[in-house]
């Protein structure tokens, strides 16, 4: 079929000069044309970027520790700061650790599976009743900003400090490959029945949506097949679909959406699909970033 | 004369059509009212189907929005603003943390037990023999197909390797296999009586047979080049050394654990 671009243009053009003739005729008109054409814009920039914004940025000062008192502070000066920030640094680490720790045994004590995500050394682990069956090793990962904003926050190191609880997942691939057969009625049947076993090499995403707003989002190292591109078009749209519905119910109970912690790691097909599989019940994780 | 005759009686005329036009007048005002009317809505109209449109964009580029204000808004407050900056406090802040962290650490790590024990991977067929963090043997095994049989009358089983935390409850050298129902129907064969001969396979699993409790086992194979994919019906199958190694080394009551 051949496609008349210059006729399409034209068209497209009569119909966007058409609009704007109609618009620029009057003020009242332009007016109603902008109002209707922003007030949706406008809605959604306060319910979902301006709110949550400014719920974490309110939830992360109402979690502030009264600072010390300002006589103690004159009296040290600025070399006495430098010479402290080393020390500072070292102890936000082991405060990170700590709580990290913390949580491991949690899940260690309650949970038959258990999952550990440990940025600082690359691993991502799976534990059953707190022995690590499954390290996997982190070929790459990213995280949401608000990791940067809170990272020394003492909110992350109470929030860390609890296992954060697996509420919802997504993938591209079955947890449990159940294949449904029918008892053969005789021997020949039997016999033509019993097929050669296909080895199957999925490709994995998959998408974990924990407590606290947590998310992490698994992917493969190598590049999808075109039915893995297919399926894997088709869990985005289903997380994007799961997405909005949360922030839909969120503000149908008049609660602002709030904004993810997201963090995005890719892992060999193989970590992937056997982790995936193995969260089975109520999984716990502990986090150290 | 003539012409201004007919000029008046033009006059007349018009002066004539004047209650007529005034008579028209609401009609004309009803009808522009209804077209400023329909025209406002036509602008609302468009102006929804633009707004709806940017409001489309905006819901799909807002993270990266919220991203970007996250990363210009910092955390002024941090915990450490209000720990002191007395290097000597510091320090001693420091040390009790770095006790406490390794105490942790310390309570983890005893979680793994320090006798041998096996893990495996349901999901890509391996094993490892474990001794404390030592990794003795590893190699491929067979676990569960996950198929569901089913039967005209209603009666299935499914073939699963169970996971979580198992322990070895018997272990027997060359162990009859005393083969279920299932192992009949599948070949479509008739089921025999529960003590009928046919029931018992010699050799079948091998030399050693470590009983993980309900029916499971670890166990040898004849088909060795079968090893390394889900073919079994819910018990770990292990190659004739590997399954020598992990008879000798795991001990009753030792820990499985399968994922």
């Amino acid at each position: 079929m051949k496609i008349d671009l210059k006729s399409t243009y034209k068209t497209f053009s009569g119909f966007v000069g058409r609009s704007f003739a109609q618009i620029n005729r009057s003020r009242r008109a332009r007016a109603f044309f902008l109002l209707a054409a922003f007030l949706p814009g406008l809605v959604v920039i306060l319910l979902f970027i301006v709110a949550p914004v400014h719920t974490a940025k309110t939830h992360l000062c109402k979690s502030e520790e009264p600072r010390p008192p300002k006589a103690a502070e004159t009296a040290v000066d600025s070399s006495a700061q430098n010479s402290a920030q080393p020390f500072i640094q070292r102890i936000d680490s082991l405060r990170g650790e700590k709580s990290y720790y913390q949580a491991l045994l949690e899940t260690a004590r309650r949970d038959t599976f258990s999952l550990s995500l440990n940025l600082r050394d690359s691993l991502f682990c799976l534990y059953i009743k707190g022995v690590p069956v499954r390290q996997c090793r982190i070929a790459g990962f990213q995280h949401s900003r608000l990791f940067d904003c809170i990272r020394s926050h003492r909110l992350l190191y109470k929030t860390n400090s609890t296992p954060f609880s697996l509420q919802r997942d997504f993938a591209t691939i079955r947890k449990i490959p159940i294949k449904v057969i029918h008892a053969p009625k005789d021997t020949i049947e039997a016999e033509r029945m019993a097929q050669k076993i296909k080895l199957e090499k999925p490709d994995v995403y998959c998408r974990l949506y924990f407590s606290a707003n947590l998310i992490i989002d698994i992917s493969q190292t190598t590049s999808p097949s075109l039915a893995g591109t297919l399926k894997r078009l088709v869990y985005q749209l289903r997380c994007s679909f799961y997405a909005l519905t949360e922030r839909i119910k969120a503000l149908a109970h008049l609660r602002t959406p709030a904004h993810p912690l997201w963090i995005k790691i890719r892992l060999s097909e193989e970590d992937a699909k056997a982790t995936y599989r193995a969260l089975h019940g109520d999984i716990r994780l502990a986090l150290l970033i | 004369m003539k012409r201004q005759r007919f000029s008046n009686s033009q006059e007349s005329a018009s002066n004539k059509s004047k209650p007529e036009q005034k008579k028209t007048d609401p009609v004309l005002k009803i009808d522009a009212a209804a077209a400023s009317k329909a025209e406002s809505w036509g602008d609302v109209r468009l102006g929804c189907i633009a707004g709806i449109f940017f409001a489309v964009i905006l819901c799909a580029f807002a993270p990266h929005v919220r991203e970007l204000a996250f990363s210009l808004f910092s955390a002024k407050q941090r915990t450490t603003d209000s720990l002191p900056a007395d290097i000597g406090a510091l320090k001693k802040e420091q040390a009790q943390l770095q006790r406490e962290v390794a105490q942790l650490r310390r309570r983890s790590d005893r979680l793994t037990p320090s006798s041998p024990f096996l893990i495996v991977s349901s999901s890509d067929n391996q094993f490892r023999l474990m001794q404390g963090k030592k990794v003795i043997r590893q190699g491929v095994c067979s676990t569960g197909s996950n198929v569901l049989l089913k039967t005209s009358d209603d009666r299935r089983w499914i073939f699963r390797t169970p996971t979580g935390v198992l322990r070895i409850k018997d272990k027997q050298k060359s162990p009859i296999w005393r083969k279920p129902d299932w192992a009949f129907i599948e070949e479509g064969k008739a089921v025999p009586a529960p003590a009928a001969e046919e029931r018992f396979d010699f050799g079948a699993l091998g030399e050693y047979g470590l009983y993980l409790g309900d029916g499971y086992l670890i166990h040898g194979t004849l088909y060795q080049r079968m090893l390394g994919m889900p073919v079994t019906h819910g018990c770990i199958r292990l190659g004739d050394d590997d399954l020598k190694a992990v008879y000798l080394k795991l001990g009753i009551g030792a820990k499985v654990f399968i994922y």
